[in-house]
């Protein structure tokens, strides 16, 4: 019984535009041997047959959360099917897959599937974390990607790139700068039909390791000045000298949320924190933000915070003002030594307009 | 830092953060926060998303901590944290 709660099956988000080649990757993928393990959902009817594996959706009903927004819904038809995947492994009724692959629908944002990945308790509890494989046209991607945001959703989230169609188009230029965007991805460059793709589902660890690579993403933005600015999103590189304080950050960040969240697409940081004797990883997409993790050494000697963005319409100087300004007060900001900033539990205050009273410990209690 | 440190440090910060707003921000009992405005009307919040939800309800047009407006006030009223324009 332990090894069905304790394990956590690595999980792939397919995405890409409409004829990009998700559904040719899907089908190279799962015609191997090796993918016998693997189950599969797929939110278009019919299109790769995987028997009783196989878990088709042709709705696509969404809840918002209350105080949430357009980004952070819940794909309750992910969540029944995970339910009922689940289900059936524990119970017997279908192999013990190994792996999950979730293709999503070519005009579909896969940010509110991630966010069911990350806040589903089912899913939080037995699944990794999420791995996006975004497939780009290599012929028609540049033009996508310019007209539809849906597909430039999709590239800010992915993991790895994969641009298809490398047999009927040679000439990326253009078309890889764009890609960058998203500094922190692994592009490949691909013919979906012969080449051999298995590697881009087997190692979603070191795939994870991608994910801290933050000097990377830095050193390449270094290269094209910083600011690369397609359709208003740009990505670009904050540095810190000084140590962060985290009490400011965090302040700040969820202000910047509140404020502008959805034009936020993706930030990633490697943090030097006050008191903290090694780095802090931070990731956020959109309102989505991540645990920090706290890492055992630096990988550079540069111990500076670097904070990289993707944003939308927002401009790069007044966010690093901002970080600056907060981090400054948040720094000279000592708590108030009396009474002045602390109400006691017994105070009284208001939710929703209504007058509430926290009990106090009762007497017998205290002692 | 303690948990109860760096609370504390939080809503010293918040003080500062919303003052220039009219609001007042205070910690109750340890595990919410109390906002009040120059009417002494209260709300209740549970987490930082929730007062800046909050301070969008008591003020017009919310709290943008992207305004240089904003910056350059909380940067004048704290000696020492005055950020130039870049």
């Amino acid at each position: 019984m332990t090894s069905l709660i304790s394990e956590r099956l690595p999980v792939f988000v397919v995405t890409g535009f409409l004829g990009s080649g998700k559904t040719t990757l899907l089908r190279q993928i799962l015609a191997l041997p090796e993918s016998s393990d693997s189950a599969v959902i797929i939110n278009e009817l019919g299109e790769v047959g995987l028997d009783h594996e196989l878990i088709e959706f042709s709705q696509d009903s969404t809840v918002v959360l209350q105080g949430g927004c357009i980004c952070c819904t819940i794909r309750t038809d992910i969540e029944q099917a995970l339910n009922h995947l689940f289900s059936a492994r524990d119970a017997g009724r279908i192999p013990r897959f190994k792996r999950l692959i979730i293709e999503t629908t070519g005009i579909a944002d896969p940010q509110p599937l991630i966010f069911t990945l990350h806040t589903n308790p089912l899913a939080a509890s037995r699944l990794d974390r999420p791995h996006v494989i975004t497939v780009v046209d290599g012929i028609l991607g540049l033009s996508t990607l310019s007209t539809h945001p849906e597909a430039m959703a999709q590239l800010i989230a992915a993991h790895t790139v994969l641009i298809s169609k490398r047999d009927l188009a040679s000439q990326h230029t253009e078309l890889f700068e764009v890609l960058r965007l998203n500094p922190w991805a692994r592009l490949i460059h691909a013919d979906l039909l012969k080449d051999d793709l298995r590697s881009l589902f087997a190692q979603p660890a070191a795939a994870r390791q991608l994910d801290h690579d933050v000097p990377g993403a830095l050193s390449h933005n270094a290269q094209r000045d910083g600011v690369a600015r397609e359709h208003e999103v740009s990505a670009f590189c904050v540095i810190l000298e000084r140590p962060l304080n985290w009490s400011g950050f965090g302040v700040w960040m969820t202000m910047l949320l509140h404020a502008h969240g959805a034009r936020v697409l993706r930030v990633k940081g490697i943090l030097n924190v006050d008191e903290s004797p090694g780095p802090v990883f931070f990731h956020c997409a959109q309102h989505l933000v991540h645990p920090p993790e706290h890492g055992d050494r630096w990988p550079t000697d540069d111990r500076r915070s670097k904070l990289v963005f993707v944003v939308q319409g927002l401009d790069p100087t007044r966010i690093k003002r901002s970080l600056q300004v907060f981090d400054a007060i948040a720094k000279v900001a000592t708590p108030v030594p009396d009474s002045a900033g602390y109400l006691s539990a017994g105070a009284g205050g208001a939710v929703a307009g209504r007058p509430v009273r926290r009990p106090t410990t009762p007497r017998w209690i205290k002692g | 830092m303690t948990l109860r440190h760096e609370r504390e440090a939080r809503v010293a910060l918040l003080k500062r953060l919303l003052a220039p707003f009219g609001l007042r921000s205070r910690d109750w009992g340890g595990n919410s926060y109390v906002l009040q405005n120059h009417d002494g009307r209260r709300q209740n919040v549970y987490n930082l998303n929730g007062i800046w939800a909050a301070v969008d309800a008591l003020i017009p047009g919310g709290c943008d901590p992207l305004d240089p407006r904003f910056l350059d006030t909380l940067s004048k009223a704290e000696p020492g944290c005055d950020v130039p324009h870049q």
